[in-house]
């Protein structure tokens, strides 16, 4: 079968101070369909930045993303927003919820969006967070562990056919993490998605078999 | 301090609504002093036609004698000589009695200021006061005198003592004129006695009123000013708090001891207070520079006084201004860090715009606000005065200020639970609309007032102007009008008039000030003909007003005198007769007429009731009723059958002109204090939008990175900010309709004495909001632009920062 998501020679270099700083060069791997991987590095691998550009939100010095045969840094910008709207979710470090909705608004808006809100699924996910007494709350009320579970729910209820995660439990407990890899169980199952889960936590890497590890720039599986 | 060299960009913006604040607050206070200033400067001058005075009947100068007979019968008089120097006739010399001028008022502060200078003057009797403008004419002529500057005194005018410039002017034991420096007693016999006339001018009453009106058009704005600016500075400074919180919870949490926070932030707001404060005084007094000539030309038209070429700060003016941003910065700043103090570090983030705690504050700010409205109307039922005006006007502008957020927050929450889950965007969009009004309705708030001032302000103005007009045209009832100073003169007019076919009709006009309750009020003596029966404009009256008019036994009141005393059609009111001290003449009033530009309670009444009680003199004032196209042969006709000079004969349009322009000059000054206010609160809008920009960069990236188009969000951004602005806008109207409604009915009566009609311009709002619209839709552009002309990479790193 054709992987979801193949990368070719992916090079990333940020300017700073006048000085070149190059965070990967010649990257390239790719997903199948309806597959988990853990990507893993030590911190300043780059394993955010790789993530950024997948979701197309920053673009690559060089090199080829191509996704569901969508060369994605081929679009316009706005064209890239919509594709990643349509087949895309990401879970961020920073949660990127909306302060101005409640956690109920902010689990439902993405699917809302695209039109694919499933009530019950919905509830299924509250349930499994134990997000059940958060729903009214804002963003700014609740901890840092709880906003991470909401931007979870909210990425998996969307049902993407891709899911990118940096680093998804880094606020988790065990019990939660647990919810986390049970909720991605439940993506691949039912909606055949691909995941990427950018991760430093080893018990985490170790339930998901395939591994891509970035190291000095360069990518292993 | 690092965090505005991190920020460049903000730092200038913080700078700029410190400064604006600054600047709107100190150019008004500059004006209005100045403006002051110069209007007592100009009362300081001593000249015939600001006070009462008694002249000769005939015109003649009047024998020293008569002023301790004056005296002896209870009038407090003093006596003036005036004339041109001989050596030099383009110097007026005026000769004055210093012991019993000074008994007036102010009159002559400017010229003895201390005792010294009067002792000075009573001994030496040698000693003059001039400009040093004069003094330089005067050159070496041997006058004498022992000349001392006066800088408020006119150019070519010299004052000395009455016996010195007997001597100059060669007119011994004889004098030109009494001013009085009292009340007139109501028992003039002794005028009659000595064939001496008691002339009333309108001239200081006029000028106190416009005066008057003036001030008070500036300290209405200078409050508005002040407010306004304390807005800004408040949301300037809010936002950057908020910016600042995260660097806060950093300090805290590595143990930085709490006070060092509090002392360096203190420290901090104060330098940046008093830089905006400093910059904004320079911008004050440019922008009250750019105003000035109005300022100018207006007083110029008031009462001749000449401001000079520049305004000139002085140290209390800049203590004043400098007041307002470090007062404010450090109110504000004090709330913020009290509000720190009583937070744990990690709870810093609901620091500014916590939405739980913004809920509990709705409740209060609408109790507040009921409770105010409460206040207001107890307030308005009962009897109004300045000081009350004020207040009630005030409180309107709180209360707007308290209900303008809650009325867009509850009206958006209402609009987000109705469209709930069918349209998400839109869902997010007006959810994200009531948190927005949180962190804008400062900004918001400074625009709605200075729009619905403006609006209030311009519609009282055009109002004004147009009842004023329609008045004018009502009280102007003939083409021509006559005003002489020689009884000679009169008595031929009344004999000749008659027989000139020029002239289809000709009214006598006499007028004479009483005092009634003890308050100086005018009585009006006027033939009761169809001209004045047809178009003599009246508020109130009854079908048999002009009938008693005619019979002599009703007057007519004028609106200053209805709401001085309360009394309205119907009341009697009783009047010391003048040529019969035992007897009161009993009226009955029957009408109400509007009297605007006057300041005294006025009665007008027929002429044989007048002559028969008050005054046998001779009318000098006459109406004359022509066909307009034969002015110039009657004013010919006038010259040289009659007399009379070009001054004495007064064209109907020229005094429409006149007062039409008077009033325009009056009001130039509040146009152009409006128009500022609406530029500076769309600045204010621009300044908390760039300052707001990198949190709304915070709150609408998590939106791009679902996958929203940048360009989408731009317009999201746009709409939103429109949105809350017309909004805003919208509800400026019915609060500036509020403004112009106590304004008129309450301002006015309890400044004024009389009360416009309230009428509605609807033209005069849209164009004010036009102009607010396109100011703040300019102001809403260029910080969404600027904020989405970052890369979208940046957005993520900035995202990262501020989150």
């Amino acid at each position: 079968m054709e992987p979801l998501v193949k990368v070719n020679d992916l090079s990333k270099s940020f300017e700073s101070s006048g000085e070149i700083f190059q965070v990967f060069e010649e990257l390239s791997f790719s997903l199948a369909q309806n597959s988990a991987t853990a990507l893993i590095g030590e911190s300043g691998s780059g394993k955010t930045t790789l993530i950024n550009i997948l979701a197309g939100l920053e673009p690559p010095s060089s090199g080829m993303v191509m996704i569901a045969r969508n060369e994605i840094w081929n679009y316009r910008e706005p064209d890239r927003a919509r594709f990643r709207l349509k087949n895309m979710a990401v879970i961020f470090q920073q949660y990127n919820l909306i302060p101005s909705l409640n956690v109920s608004s902010n689990i439902s808006l993405h699917s809302q969006l695209i039109d694919n809100w499933d009530q019950s699924f919905q509830d299924e996910l509250i349930k499994l967070f134990g997000l059940k007494n958060l729903l009214m709350k804002y963003p700014e009320e609740i901890s840092g562990g709880q906003q991470q579970r909401v931007a979870i729910a909210r990425s998996v209820l969307t049902k993407p056919k891709i899911l990118l995660a940096d680093e998804p439990t880094g606020n988790l407990d065990e019990e939660n993490t647990m919810s986390v890899l049970k909720a991605f169980e439940m993506l691949l199952e039912r909606c055949k998605s691909t995941i990427l889960v950018a991760t430093h936590s080893k018990s985490v890497a170790s339930k998901i078999k395939s591994k891509l590890i970035l190291e000095s720039g360069r990518a292993k599986k | 301090m690092k965090h505005w060299f991190r920020k460049p960009l903000q730092f200038l913006f913080l700078i700029m609504g410190l400064s604006l604040a600054t600047a709107l607050w100190s150019s008004i206070q500059l004006l209005n002093s100045q403006a002051k200033n110069s209007y007592e400067d100009a009362v300081k001058i001593l000249t015939e036609y600001e006070t009462e005075i008694i002249i000769s009947k005939k015109n003649n100068l009047i024998p020293i004698e008569s002023f301790a007979k004056l005296r002896r019968a209870g009038w407090l008089v003093t006596p003036i000589l005036e004339g041109k120097l001989p050596s030099q006739n383009s110097i007026t010399i005026l000769g004055i009695e210093p012991i019993s001028i000074s008994e007036s008022n102010g009159l002559l502060n400017g010229l003895f200021g201390n005792g010294e200078k009067l002792k000075e003057f009573v001994i030496k009797k040698n000693v003059g006061f001039a400009a040093q403008e004069t003094i330089n004419s005067l050159g070496k002529l041997p006058l004498g005198l022992q000349m001392s500057v006066n800088e408020s005194l006119l150019t070519n005018v010299l004052i000395t003592d009455i016996s010195k410039a007997e001597k100059i002017l060669g007119h011994q034991g004889l004098i030109s004129r009494f001013e009085l420096t009292g009340p007139a007693p109501n028992n003039r016999q002794i005028l009659e006695k000595l064939d001496l006339r008691l002339v009333h001018s309108n001239s200081q009453a006029d000028l106190e009123q416009l005066t008057e009106s003036f001030h008070l058009n500036l300290s209405a704005f200078g409050l508005l000013g002040f407010i306004v600016g304390l807005f800004i500075v408040y949301s300037t400074l809010n936002l950057a708090f908020e910016q600042r919180k995260t660097t806060y919870m950093a300090l805290r949490s590595i143990g930085v001891p709490v006070r060092t926070v509090y002392t360096s932030t203190l420290i901090e707001i104060l330098v940046l207070a008093l830089t905006g404060g400093v910059i904004g005084i320079f911008l004050g007094h440019w922008l009250a520079s750019s105003l000035f000539p109005d300022v100018a030309a207006t007083l110029n038209h008031i009462y001749g006084a000449n401001l000079g070429n520049q305004l000139v700060l002085s140290m209390r003016e800049i203590f004043l201004a400098l007041l307002m941003p470090v007062l404010g910065s450090l109110l504000i700043s004090t709330n913020f860090i009290l509000k720190l103090h009583k937070m744990a570090p990690q709870n810093l983030n609901a620091l500014v715009a916590g939405s739980k705690l913004y809920h509990n504050k709705i409740k209060l700010k609408l109790s507040t606000a009921l409770i105010l409205m409460g206040l207001t109307f107890v307030l308005t039922t009962s009897s109004v005065g300045l000081f009350k005006s004020f207040f009630i006007i005030g409180l309107t502008i709180i209360i707007a200020a308290t209900l303008l957020p809650i009325i867009l927050r509850v009206g958006l929450s209402l609009l987000v639970s109705s469209i709930k889950k069918k349209l998400p965007l839109l869902h997010w969009f007006l959810s994200d609309s009531v948190h927005q009004v949180n962190r804008i309705s400062l900004s918001l708030n400074a625009l709605m007032l200075a729009v619905a001032v403006t609006i209030g302000v311009d519609n009282m103005v055009k109002n004004f102007k147009e009842t004023f007009n329609i008045w004018l045209e009502k009280r102007l009832i003939t083409e021509v009008y006559v005003k002489v100073e020689d009884q000679n003169k009169a008595e031929l007019l009344i004999n000749g008039l008659h027989n000139e076919h020029l002239v289809k009709n000709f009214y006598p006009i006499t007028s004479l000030k009483i005092s009634f309750n003890n308050q100086l009020t005018t009585i009006v003596g006027f033939k009761p003909a169809e001209i004045y029966i047809k178009n003599w404009p009246l508020v109130k009256s009854n079908e048999q007003t002009w009938k008693e008019v005619q019979n002599g036994k009703g007057v007519l009141i004028n609106e200053q005198f209805f709401y001085k005393y309360g009394l309205g059609i119907g009341d009697i009111i009783k009047l010391d007769s003048l040529l019969n001290p035992e007897k009161k003449v009993r009226y009955q009033i029957v009408g109400i007429y509007p009297d605007y530009g006057n300041r005294l309670g006025q009665i007008m009444m027929n002429i044989h009731s007048f002559q028969e009680y008050y005054s046998k003199d001779i009318p000098l004032n006459f109406a004359l009723e022509i066909d307009p196209r034969s002015y110039d042969s009657v004013s010919e006709m006038l010259l040289n059958k009659y007399g009379l000079l070009d001054v004495e004969i007064i064209n109907q349009s020229t005094i429409k002109e006149f007062s039409t322009q008077i009033f325009d000059r009056t009001f130039a000054i509040t146009n152009a204090l409006s128009d500022s206010m609406i530029v500076v609160a769309t600045l204010t809008i621009l300044t908390t939008l760039i300052t707001l920009s990198e949190i709304r960069l915070a709150n609408l990236t998590p939106l791009w990175v679902l996958g929203i188009p940048r360009i989408t969000l731009l317009k999201f951004e746009l709409a939103q900010f429109l949105m809350l602005i017309l909004i805003t806008l919208f509800l400026a109207i019915p609060t500036g309709l509020l403004i112009c409604h106590f304004l008129t009915s309450y301002l006015n009566v309890a400044a004024f004495g009389w009360k416009l009609p309230f009428q509605f311009y609807p033209l005069i709002w849209i164009q004010t909001l036009l102009i607010a619209s396109l100011g703040s839709l300019i102001a809403i552009l260029f910080p969404s632009i600027l904020m989405f002309k970052n890369s979208p990479a940046l957005m993520i790193r900035r995202y990262k920062n501020d989150s």
